[in-house]
């Protein structure tokens, strides 16, 4: 989930676009490039090494069928894999919750982290802003566990809200906020809030306010201000972010083991379960390789929004 | 039109005082457990004490996993600073269209779940044997995998603010190319390079995802202890090793705004 946050960094940096090295006109050009790439060889390896061949191996191993503890590729050609996943009751479910959480858990996210990024875009003194950006990174950053440790504390039957719940005599049952589909989804939201407010911050202070200033005094209140104005500025932003939160929420592994107890399987688990605990190196295979294509997907579609939000 | 705006000005209120509540307060019950005087995990505690701080700092589980989270947070950080400068200035050397796809292909895969990118790892270390599985070494790589991200950023967006007349007048006054670039280059980037190292141990530090797969027998990281301890039985020990971790990356943010201001990093605020 941390990793989440570099995104940020780099739209607000501005660092995708590179102009032309100025040392170049001391060297001939074929130098250059081969330093160049002897400078980047390190990284690219290692990227390569642990990204790029692992997709390799696990692309075929999908379509091979199940052999307890066999990682080699037998090139079977099968889709047995991809046919017990829909067809048994208990994977179709941890399917149908990764998808559908996820969505729940991308729409809530964008309803709580939008509001705050426009709260915190209009801040103006730069000591005010520089703290308030610092307590939403030490709330992404802060590790996953122990933001959820937190949750479990609210949370939880014996929770303080449903303490709170209990003594102020409201529910006299108190709320099962924990151990259900519920609490996999606050505890997303938790995790992708704090990144789709730093998402939106850059792009939103970029935007004139004199643009606003000028629409207020034309008479437009603060729902035209933000239909109109606000939203269309941030579109591409706003849609590249919720992709990500997206992504993140369908591989979430954390959130349904600590808030539902094992209660809401979700893809992860079940990827999890199979690899450590039956050896089932093909149907784990299968499960990542939907993970890895959706995760993909929605990078590659998120590169492509905000390039053109960029441009 | 006045009805409607007060309706919505409300509404943005209440979802802004939502969202604070759901960053900050699971911090701070953390922060109350550890701080409180019960046996059980209650929030608000009853009675505050320092016990649970002196009962992490006895438990040698959890030391032990604070210092192998201390000691990969810094080897990966390290790693990444030598492999994120080095990527950033030769993308920076090749220069337009190939640098920004470079630049891209450097930052993106970080954008993948965590899980996902753990799991990848695992696979190359289970299907070629080269003795990485379940090494120190091996749980290394990967932190340093997600960790050079941060350090490139850094340095590419350093690059932008170094001002190329000074390494000219410096070769013009006759300076080799290796004094101009200790004197001069490395010189500019180094706030770039801090920045992005200390943003680095913070994401090695505080990493779960990708350790969960390369887990390593005698070397727990932290995350990891802290989630297997909870997970059989949660005890407000566990929320005091927690606070300590949290005191880490906190400080470590500080020090970054220190060498950065962070409405630069995350705000969108020009230098």
């Amino acid at each position: 989930m941390q990793g989440l946050c570099l995104h940020s960094f780099v739209m607000n940096q501005q660092v995708l676009s590179i102009p032309a090295s100025r040392s170049a006109r001391y060297r001939r050009k074929g130098v250059q490039g081969v330093e160049a790439l002897a400078m980047l060889l390190p990284t690219l390896l290692l990227y390569a090494a642990l990204l790029v061949l692992p997709l390799l191996i696990v692309a075929p191993l999908a379509f091979d069928r199940p052999q307890l503890g066999q990682l080699v590729v037998r090139w079977d050609g099968s889709l047995i894999n991809f046919e017990r996943l829909l067809a048994s009751p208990l994977y179709a479910t941890a399917l149908a919750n990764s998808i559908g959480l996820s969505i729940a858990a991308t729409l809530l996210t964008l309803l709580v982290g939008f509001p705050l990024a426009w709260q915190l875009a209009r801040v103006q003194s730069a000591r005010r802003i520089n703290v308030l950006i610092l307590l939403v990174l030490a709330a992404a950053q802060v590790d996953v566990v122990l933001r959820l440790f937190g949750m479990v504390a609210l949370l939880g039957d014996e929770g303080t809200v449903n303490r709170l719940l209990r003594a102020s005599g409201v529910l006299e049952g108190g709320l099962p906020l924990m151990y259900n589909r519920l609490g996999v989804v606050l505890g997303l939201v938790q995790l992708c809030t704090p990144f789709m407010v730093l998402s939106l911050l850059g792009a939103l202070r970029r935007l004139d306010p004199a643009i606003i200033e000028c629409a207020r005094s034309l008479g437009a209140g603060t729902a035209t201000v933000l239909w109109r104005i606000v939203l269309p500025w941030v579109r591409g932003h706003l849609l590249g972010a919720s992709l990500l939160v997206f992504g993140v929420s369908m591989s979430a592994y954390v959130v349904p083991a600590m808030l539902a107890g094992g209660r809401v399987p979700m893809l992860a688990n079940l990827l999890y379960e199979q690899i450590m605990g039956v050896g089932n190196w093909q149907f784990g295979a299968a499960l990542a390789l939907l993970l890895f294509v959706t995760a993909c997907l929605v990078v590659g579609a998120n590169q492509y929004l905000t390039r053109e939000a960029r441009a | 039109m006045k009805p409607q705006r007060h309706l919505v000005d409300w509404a943005l209120g209440a979802l802004c005082a939502a969202g604070w509540t759901l960053l900050l307060a699971p911090v701070i019950v953390v922060l109350g457990i550890a701080l409180g005087a019960d046996e059980a995990l209650a929030f608000p505690p009853r009675a505050l004490s320092l016990r649970w701080f002196g009962a992490a700092m006895d438990s040698s589980v959890l030391m032990r996993a604070m210092g192998v989270s201390s000691l990969l947070a810094l080897a990966a950080s390290a790693l990444a600073v030598l492999l994120g400068t080095l990527a950033a200035l030769g993308a920076a050397r090749l220069g337009g269209r190939r640098a920004t796809a470079l630049a891209g292909v450097l930052t993106a895969p970080i954008l993948l779940p965590g899980l996902v990118i753990g799991f990848a790892i695992y696979v190359f270390y289970v299907a070629i044997p080269v003795g990485l599985t379940g090494t120190f070494t091996g749980l290394l790589l990967g932190h340093t995998l997600i960790a050079t991200p941060w350090v490139v950023t850094s340095v590419l967006a350093a690059l932008h603010r170094v001002n190329p007349d000074h390494a000219e007048v410096a070769r013009s006054l006759g300076a080799g190319r290796i004094r101009v670039f200790w004197r001069i280059t490395l010189h500019a980037l180094l706030p770039g390079i801090v920045a992005g190292a200390l943003l680095a141990f913070v994401t090695s530090f505080a990493q779960f995802d990708v350790s969960l797969f390369l887990g390593v027998s005698d070397a727990t990281p932290l995350p990891i202890a802290i989630f297997t301890s909870l997970m059989n039985r949660g005890e407000p020990v566990v929320a005091a090793a927690g606070v300590l971790a949290i005191l880490v990356v906190v400080t470590a943010l500080l020090l970054v705004h220190l060498f950065q201001p962070v409405s630069v990093l995350f705000g969108g605020d020009r230098h």
